[in-house]
Parts: C-alpha cells; structure tokens; sequence
C-alpha cells in the first residue's frame, strides 16, 4: 500500500531566516515545503497545485494583497487555502478583505502555525 | 491832547512823557497822590507810605484793582545804589515783607533797568546761577548768559522795551543761563515790564528747566523705542508663517492681522468684519480633524470668546474657496481686561463699537501641512521598523520551540528548561517591541481601534490562564465573574489584563495570590487586579498612568519594561468610555482596577464639541 502522499505548503515569504526556519520545522512535521521562485512577479500557479499556501504580506517586489486576490478570483486556485502571515497587528481585518483563509501574525508560536496548516489542509 | 492838555499842571506832563516810555495810565487821584497802571498793576506813586497817604480815593482804588507794589523811588543818579542796599527794612514792615516775598519764590527773578544792568536779584537767582547777589548789581545781564548770545540779547532787549508786556521770552527757543562756574543752565524766562519812577524796568522770571528738558529728551527717545519696537513687531509678525489675528467682540470682528493670516485662511480679512461674515462671503468653510464640518459656534475662536477663556492646539482643516485644504492647529487665546483697555486706548478696531466690555481674542492658527507629512513619514517608518523587527524574532522563535520539542524527545531535560526561558524572553521582547510600536501610533493618533462584540469573562478566563502559566510562585485566581457580552476591541482589552497581570507577577518578587475580581452591572463591569507586592509610594501614584513613568525603586531589582504598559492600559480604557484607577500601600501591595462600559461612547464629529 503507497504511503500517504505528503501534503504540500507552497511558501511565499522573503526572509531567508524565515524561511529556513518553517522549512524545517515543516518538514519535521512531515510536510514537503515548495518555495516560490523569487522574482516572480504573479506565481503562476501549475499543477499540481500545493495544498495551503503561506503567504507573506510584505514582500519586496510582489503585492502580498494582491496575490491572495488573484488566487481567490481564478476558479482554478481559489479552492486553495491560503494563510497570511503578517508583522502588521491588523492582518486579521486583511486576512478578511482579501479572502484569505486564515492568518498569523509575527511572531506566533509554533503550535499556532500547526494547527492552522493542518486545518487548512484537511480541508483541501 | 492838544496845547490845551500841555497847558495842564505837571503832572500831565509828566504824564506824556511817561507815555513816550509805554503805555501807562496816570491818574491823579486827588490832592495827595498819583497812581499808575500798568499792565493791570495799580500803583500808587506818590507816596512811599501807603499806610499814611492812603486816602480814600487810593483806598477805593487799591481795594478795586487788587495789591499796590510800592517801590522807593531811585535817586535820579546814573550811579544806582542796590535795592536791597537800601535797607527795606528801614522803610517799614511792608517793604521788608516785600523782600522777603522775592525771595520766597520759587523762580529766580532778575530786575534790571533801561542800560540793562541788574537791578534785583532775588535768592533764587543765587542758587540758581551760583553769584552771590551784591556781585551782580550793576552788571549787565549778559553776563548771565552764555556768550553766544550777548549780542542777539541786546537787540531781544531794545526789542523788548519798544513793546513791552509781559510775555515769555523767546517762544521756541532753547534759552540758556550761564553759571559763575560758567555751567549752562536751560532755562525758561518770563518778562514783564515794570514802570518805576518814569524808567522802564523788567522783571525776568527765570526758571530752571534742566529737569524738564531731560523728561522731554526721555519723552521723546522713549517714544522712538516705542516706534522703533512696534516696527520690529510688526515685522516680525509679518514673516511668521502663522497666522495671527486679533478680534474683538463675541462675533470675532477683526482688529489686526498679519500677512500670513491671509494665506492661512485664503482670503484676506477687511478690518472690522466679523469672522461668520469673512468665511461666508469668501466661502471658506472649516472642518475637524475627522473631516466633518465644524459649525460656527463650535470653532475654537468662537468657543473662547463665549467661554471668556482659552482654546489651543485644536485641529482644524480649513477648506480655502478655491479647495485647498490646508490643515491647522487652532490657538484662541481671550486677553485679559488690562490689555483690552491697552487695545482700546492704541486706537486700533474700529471707533464705533469699541467697548471694553467686549472680549478681545489672539487667533493663532498654524498650518501644520508639514508637520502632518513628517508624521505620516513616521508611520510609514514605524510600520517598517515592526516589520524589520520582528522578523529575526518569527525565526529565533520557530528555532527555540523547534529545538525545545527536540530536546524533549531525546529527555534532554536541562536543555529543555533552557530553551523554554529563551522562549519566554523572545516573549517578552515581542511584548515590548509591540508596546513601543503602540504607542508611538497612539501618540500620532493612528492607533488602530476594531470594535467587535465578545465575552469579556471568556478572555479575562483566557488571559489568566494563559499568565499562570508563566509563574509557579504566584497563585492567580478569578473572584465574581459570569458572561458580559461587550463591544470593544478585543487585542487591546487583552493588552490591558495582560498587563496588568504581568505586573502584578513583576512587583510581587516574593510570589503570592494574585486575585482577579470580576464585578457585571447593567452596562458596564468593573475589573480589578490585586496583589500582595511591594507596592507602590503615594506621591508616585499620580503619575502611574503617565507615558515612560517607571516607578523607581533602588532597593529592588530594576524590572524590565519600558514604562509605556500602563499608559496604554489607560488609553484603552478611556477610549472605551472607562476610568482606571490604582490603591496601593508599600509593603502591602497594589490593586488595579477599571471600569469598560459594555459599549464605547458614539464616536466624535457629529457636532459635539471637544
């Protein structure tokens, strides 16, 4: 019988410590991690898609609002949960705007970040 | 007059020559005596005795025309004996009173006769001048004066005597006395014509106005600082960027203003019109600071001149009439009656109403344009700066709880505890660096408030929870209590328990109960936080909830904390509608407590006036 397939966070997020962090942390959890590739100015999401995708608002060079918009407009991604990840305490008011899934806001604890992939991901 | 009258006796004769002299009337009066008159002076010539000639005739007369001066009548003789050299005091009690009576006066008197010698000089004259009189009889005048002038004085002198009268001398001009010293003393100078014995003399009175000259002088420098400080005002008041203006009057009609003032307001201000009036005709109209309209009678001028008081710092947008908005801060500032009376008495506003029963109030509007783009400037760097830093902190924390949950595993126990110490810091340090982050927002008016409906009871449960956790020495417990449904902002109602509780735990070293009492009402609950701690000095009680205040207390450790905890909590328990409060005792502890209305108050900018 196959393994259950992994489940896949699509990651979106400047910060190499960040990254690096959550990739790990991630992964010991059993997840496989994608990172977008930088300089993309709009993902230009394939399939297949991941199952939650962690998306940083402030990012350099992208619109972290305005990628969350176009992935919930398009038919094809809007199914796909999305989690904000903010330092700005109001990410919870943009969370909504933007129809996102879920939020966090920086720093937040481990056990919050778990909870939430594994929600979203459920779904999914 | 003709052959006739010369044909008369003597006296008339004497009478014509006398006229030649100047006008004098000569009138005899009967048998026994011959008075004259001049210039309103009654004298009675003929006798040296007034009290033995007097006969009725002169007595009437005296009585009618006021005081005769009798004066000795001078030996015909070029050679001129001193008055006083005469001996008045010989000639009876009224001449020695005569005497004395020149010398009395105030004014230094001089009497010199036709060659302008000195005749007379009074004791004043002495003082004055600084000759002892005997020296002076028989000089010419001149010698009393500074040598400059001796020549143009001869001719003022036979000037004088071809119309005599009593005058002061040289109107307008500057006249000046010389001193036996040979000082130079201003003086003014009175003359009078004084026909004795068929001569011509005169009285000069003589008055030192040295003291009046330094006044004028004083006077007239004082008057160009006065010029000269007004002028450097008024320019000073013109370049301000500000915009000042003083109104008078419950209607705020215009007194003064400066150049900018037109720039601020967009538009200029006539003198005298009221300041409705002004923006309406201009179609200037003003807003708050949440861009709603501000009617007339809310503006901060008119509020401080119905009140009688003071208006300052106001926010105000003005909306000039070709749109531009320009936002000011509003001072209106009412003057106190001293200075209305000095505003009134400058002549400035106009004639017909000014009143000092009317306020009279300074505006000083500042446009703060700039100041509002440097603020934005600085939010937009606060929100980098959250940003930077609390990305290295998002990191440092997956990292910590990652290698605390990989300790556990291995039963790493020592490490374990460590990495979950490190983990409280990062806390910590989130806490504050949130703390600063708000405030700062606070204090620029852009905290973010979002009112959402919860149970207070379920958070005040939450919080305690989650804050027992961090302490084995303290023993939180929760006292009253039950469901209270409440619209506010929840993170910040958080913040407030989170806050209080953690310094509850922080000044109470040695550990103890902490209690949380819960009291519901109708519309709002009343929350208090006790402890048995260390407690707090009344004296710094007052200051608690003041931004930065930090009680200092040298015996203890110092607490980390930036002093900005309590300033939130009492911000956001304000913004909320509530008070918040504290009773404290050294040694015994502190208990915390605040009231939420169950609802915020309606929010400002429909018409309430702050």
């Amino acid at each position: 019988m196959k393994a259950p397939k992994r489940k896949t966070i699509l990651l979106i997020e400047d910060d190499v410590g960040i990254v690096e962090m959550l990739q790990l942390v991630l992964e010991t959890e059993g997840y496989q991690v994608d990172l977008l590739a930088r300089g993309t100015v709009m993902p230009a999401l394939q399939e297949p898609f991941p199952d939650v995708i962690l998306l940083d608002l402030l990012l350099s060079g992208m619109d972290g609002q305005a990628i969350c918009r176009h992935l919930k407009g398009q038919d094809t991604t809007r199914p796909i949960p999305i989690i904000l990840m903010s330092a700005n305490k109001e990410v919870p008011q943009v969370a909504r705007e933007v129809g996102a899934d879920g939020w966090l806001a920086k720093p937040f604890e481990t056990e919050t970040l778990l909870t939430l992939l594994e929600t979203a991901a459920a779904r999914g | 007059m003709g052959a006739d009258s010369l044909r008369r006796s003597a006296p008339v004769v004497l009478s014509l020559a006398a006229l030649r002299v100047g006008f004098q009337r000569r009138e005899q009066v009967d048998g026994t005596c011959w008075h004259a008159r001049v210039g309103g002076i009654y004298t009675c010539r003929t006798t040296s005795r007034i009290e033995a000639a007097q006969s009725d005739r002169c007595q009437s007369l005296t009585r009618k025309h006021g005081a005769s001066i009798l004066l000795p009548s001078p030996p015909p003789s070029a050679a001129f004996p001193a008055f006083p050299a005469i001996s008045l005091a010989e000639e009876g009690s009224l001449l020695s009173l005569l005497n004395a009576w020149l010398d009395v006066l105030p004014d230094a008197l001089v009497i010199i006769n036709q060659a302008g010698q000195i005749a007379v000089a009074n004791r004043q004259l002495e003082t004055l001048l600084g000759y002892p009189r005997q020296e002076l009889i028989g000089l010419p005048l001149e010698v009393l004066l500074p040598e400059r002038f001796h020549a143009a004085h001869v001719h003022h002198r036979q000037h004088y005597a071809s119309a005599p009268r009593i005058r002061p001398m040289g109107a307008g001009l500057e006249l000046y006395g010389r001193r036996k010293d040979g000082i130079e003393v201003p003086v003014d100078i009175s003359l009078s014509p004084l026909p004795f014995n068929g001569a011509l003399y005169v009285l000069a009175a003589i008055r030192d106005v040295t003291e009046r000259r330094r006044l004028q002088a004083h006077e007239q420098q004082e008057r160009q600082e006065s010029e000269t400080r007004l002028e450097l005002l008024q320019l000073i008041l013109d370049e301000l960027p500000t915009s000042v203006c003083l109104v008078q009057g419950e209607e705020a009609r215009l007194v003064l203003a400066n150049r900018a003032a037109t720039t601020v307001w967009g538009a200029t201000w006539p003198v005298g019109q009221a300041m409705r009036d002004f923006l309406a005709t201009n179609h200037i109209q003003v807003f708050d600071a949440h861009g709603d309209i501000i009617p007339p009678a809310a503006f901060a001028t008119m509020r401080a001149l119905h009140h009688r008081g003071a208006v300052r710092q106001y926010q105000e947008i003005i909306r000039h009439p070709d749109g531009t908005l320009l936002p000011v801060l509003a001072n209106a500032v009412v003057l106190g009656q001293q200075l209305v009376r000095g505003v009134s008495a400058l002549g400035w506003g106009d004639d017909q109403h000014t009143s000092s029963e009317e306020p009279v109030a300074l505006l000083v509007h500042q446009d703060v344009t700039e100041r509002l783009e440097l603020e934005r400037r600085k939010d937009e760097f606060i929100g980098m700066a959250g940003h930077e830093l609390k990305t290295p902190l998002t990191s440092l924390k997956l990292a910590v709880q990652w290698l605390h949950r990989r300790v556990q595993q291995l039963e790493d126990e020592p490490s374990a505890q460590v990495l979950t110490k490190m983990d409280t810091q990062l806390g910590t340090l989130t806490r504050l660096i949130n703390e600063l982050l708000d405030v700062t927002k606070m204090t620029t008016g852009t905290l973010s408030w979002h009112e959402t409906p919860f149970d207070l009871d379920a958070l005040v449960g939450e919080v305690v929870e989650d804050l027992q956790r961090t302490t084995d020495r303290h023993q939180l417990r929760r006292e009253g209590g039950g469901p209270f449904q409440i619209s506010a902002d929840r993170d910040r109602i958080e913040q407030v328990l989170t806050n209080l509780l953690l310094n509850a735990i922080k000044y109470s070293p040695q550990g103890g109960p902490i209690v949380v009492k819960q009291s519901n009402a109708a519309e709002q609950v009343t929350l208090s936080v006790q402890d048995c701690g260390i407690g707090i000095p009344a004296e710094k009680q007052a200051h608690l909830f003041e931004r930065f205040y930090r009680v200092d207390h040298p015996e203890h450790e110092t607490f980390p904390g930036l002093g900005l905890g309590l300033y939130l909590a009492a911000e956001t328990v304000k913004r909320q509608g509530g008070a918040i409060w504290v009773d404290s005792q050294v040694g015994e502890g502190s208990t915390f407590s605040f009231t939420l209305p169950a609802k915020p108050p309606a929010e400002r900018g429909n018409g309430a006036a702050p």
